[in-house]
């Protein structure tokens, strides 16, 4: 990779998320009712993600991408 | 520096900064204490899906179980039958359930609660209601009201309650004889 | 996350590409809450995979490269389809943060077997989720008698890492950011393919090892519309050369209770692979490396897709069996520089009770 898409793209994203942290709040369960609806859930894109990467891992050179779990409804 | 060390350094540094982040923010309100919840419950007007207006201190002299819900949250969905088959146990023994809903819009409760023909009384308050004043940490969040309609018993921070425990101590306090005028003023 | 109910699901997804390959899956899976803040989660895939017949006219210098260079075994009549049946199963159970899951999938020349753990945990009252996840997984290959190539029966196994933040940022707004790595040892290569190298055909030859590592953002945000926007970005290196990067977004749309419409796009890039040539001068390849695959080559593509999901239970539909049901249907339209497309349609029917 060379430096300047490095400086173009990773220091900008880097940048942003520090950005986007500071503009955090504490947000109580009773308040998650939008992050809790399905058009805003990661699981249902990863799903769909896997499926789609199984037919293109034989079309490009690199998978992944879709690890994780948790986070968002705070129900107990 | 390698391309690969530089982008996982740069998500390293994004996830350190996160938690630093949510570490750092101002902790929430120290739950309230149980008086004062029960105070805030007692006068606070409640709208029934079916209509009507309620305040919890109208309840006074049943052991009234309390349950913060909504319509988005699974754990509560779960649970609302369930509660709705304690409330029609605890009708025999002078007690009820009171569910309040939480959701933005009415309809999305009245919708759950047609679904699954639940019979015990529910409320709309919405998020900026009661749940916003007590500031419950928790959802679903359940307590118990006794006969005087003081917490006896409420979810607070535990997260490895069931229906069962809320159940048995609803029971119990149903079981607990009224007391009488002169024995509440002494 | 935990289950609120029984879920059956079912999804045809039919693939075709400009190759003429189809790929038919019918997938099936089952999800229940069990007692001890436990879940199961059953899936299962039988998919069906189309190789177009050679397309020349056999004994032309065409359908004898065709046949010699080919991705497929050549056994007998090459001049027929082959059709390849493969089954997949796995199966997961998530116990309160814990999640461990066992997967297989068989066809007629591969068997391939993982073992996956997760461990996830919400922090800072649950406004932030860390979640760490391994898996081990193990391949044995037997290609299927071919009368060109003779490889013998190999084995491939894959380590895999991840830890992965997801943070609520407000109350309509999430983040999610993570790392992976594999570490893939074993054939790596397609065992019926040759490659032109100095004036003849030789086996295809790629490395035994890669090291394969990447990095993604997601974020998203539901907009005051009833939609929300998401954006994502992966970036992925590994040892064999190849640098891509992945930029993603769709948005979702309620039309009306019940019903959303979704539209994303996906652009993506990569480096080719350090031994990856459109021809090769020696029958040594490059340190002794070959690859007739290109997917190893540089390439940039774009996908769009379109999507609807209506839910029947929202939209309160009479019927017993109708109002525990959603269905999804989605188009997806993929075409890289390689003069390669791709169609992805899928269908979904979900039932909870």
């Amino acid at each position: 990779m060379t430096m300047r898409i490095r400086t173009r793209v990773l220091v900008p994203l880097a940048l942003l998320l520090t950005f986007a942290a500071q503009g955090c709040a504490h947000v109580r369960p009773y308040q998650r009712e939008h992050l809790a609806d399905r058009i805003m859930s990661f699981e249902t894109d990863a799903k769909a993600a896997a499926r789609r990467t199984k037919s293109l891992d034989a079309r490009e050179g690199s998978t992944g991408g879709n690890g994780g779990a948790g986070g968002g409804c705070a129900c107990n | 520096m390698s391309s690969a060390r530089f982008a996982r350094l740069a998500v390293l540094v994004s996830v350190l900064l996160l938690t630093l982040q949510a570490a750092a923010e101002k902790a929430p309100p120290a739950r309230l204490e149980r008086d004062r919840m029960a105070t805030l419950i007692a006068d606070h007007k409640l709208s029934t899906l079916d209509g009507r207006t309620i305040r919890l201190r109208e309840l006074r002299g049943k052991v009234v179980v309390v349950i913060f819900w909504a319509s988005w949250c699974a754990p509560c969905r779960r649970e609302m039958p369930e509660f709705d088959h304690l409330n029609t146990e605890l009708a025999t023994r002078g007690a009820q359930v009171v569910a309040i809903s939480v959701d933005a819009k009415r309809a999305n409760a009245l919708q759950f609660v047609k679904q699954h023909g639940l019979r015990m009384v529910v409320a709309h308050d919405g998020p900026q209601g009661l749940v916003e004043e007590l500031d419950l940490g928790l959802l679903p969040y359940t307590m118990v009201l006794d006969r005087q309609g003081a917490v006896a018993f409420d979810t607070g921070a535990r997260r490895d309650y069931s229906v069962a425990t809320i159940s048995t101590a609803a029971r119990q306090l149903s079981d607990t004889p009224a007391l009488s005028s002169e024995e509440g003023t002494r | 996350m935990m289950l609120d109910e029984q879920t059956v699901q079912s999804l045809l997804q039919y693939f075709t590409d400009s190759d003429k390959v189809a790929v038919r899956s019918a997938i099936g899976e089952y999800s229940v809450v069990l007692g001890g803040n436990a879940s199961l989660n059953l899936h299962w895939n039988n998919e069906r995979v189309t190789i177009p017949a050679v397309e020349a006219q056999p004994g032309t210098p065409e359908a004898v490269d065709a046949i010699t260079t080919a991705s497929r075994p050549i056994s007998g009549n090459a001049f027929q389809d082959f059709v390849k049946v493969r089954n997949e199963f796995q199966g997961t159970i998530q116990r309160g943060p814990a999640q461990v899951e066992y997967y297989h999938s068989s066809e007629s020349d591969y068997v391939g077997q993982q073992v996956a753990a997760n461990w996830n945990r919400d922090l800072f009252d649950d406004q932030l989720n860390l979640s760490l996840g391994a898996s081990y997984g193990w391949d044995a290959i037997e290609p299927v008698l071919d009368d060109d190539t003779n490889a013998p029966a190999d084995s491939k196994n894959t380590l895999h890492w991840n830890a992965v933040a997801t943070r609520v940022l407000t109350p309509s707004t999430m983040v999610r950011v993570g790392v992976e790595l594999n570490v893939v040892n074993g054939l790596q290569h397609n065992p019926y393919r040759n490659v032109y190298a100095g004036g003849t055909h030789v086996p295809e030859r790629h490395p035994e090892h890669r090291q394969r590592r990447d990095a993604f953002l997601k974020l998203n945000q539901y907009l005051s519309q009833r939609s929300s926007l998401k954006f994502n970005y992966r970036f992925y290196n590994d040892d064999w050369g190849i640098d891509s990067h992945e930029l993603g977004t769709s948005l979702s749309q309620y039309v009306t209770r019940g019903i959303s419409a979704s539209w994303q796009y996906r652009w993506y890039s990569q480096t080719r692979a350090d031994f990856f040539r459109d021809e090769y001068v020696s029958v040594t390849g490059i340190d002794g490396y070959l690859s007739g695959d290109y997917r190893m080559a540089a390439l940039r593509s774009h996908l769009f897709g379109v999507g609807l999901d209506v839910d029947l239970t929202a939209l309160e539909v009479g019927t017993p069996v109708l109002r525990h049901m959603a269905v999804q249907w989605n188009y997806e339209r993929y075409f890289n520089s390689n003069n390669y497309s791709a169609n992805f349609h899928t269908a979904q029917l979900v039932y909870r009770f």
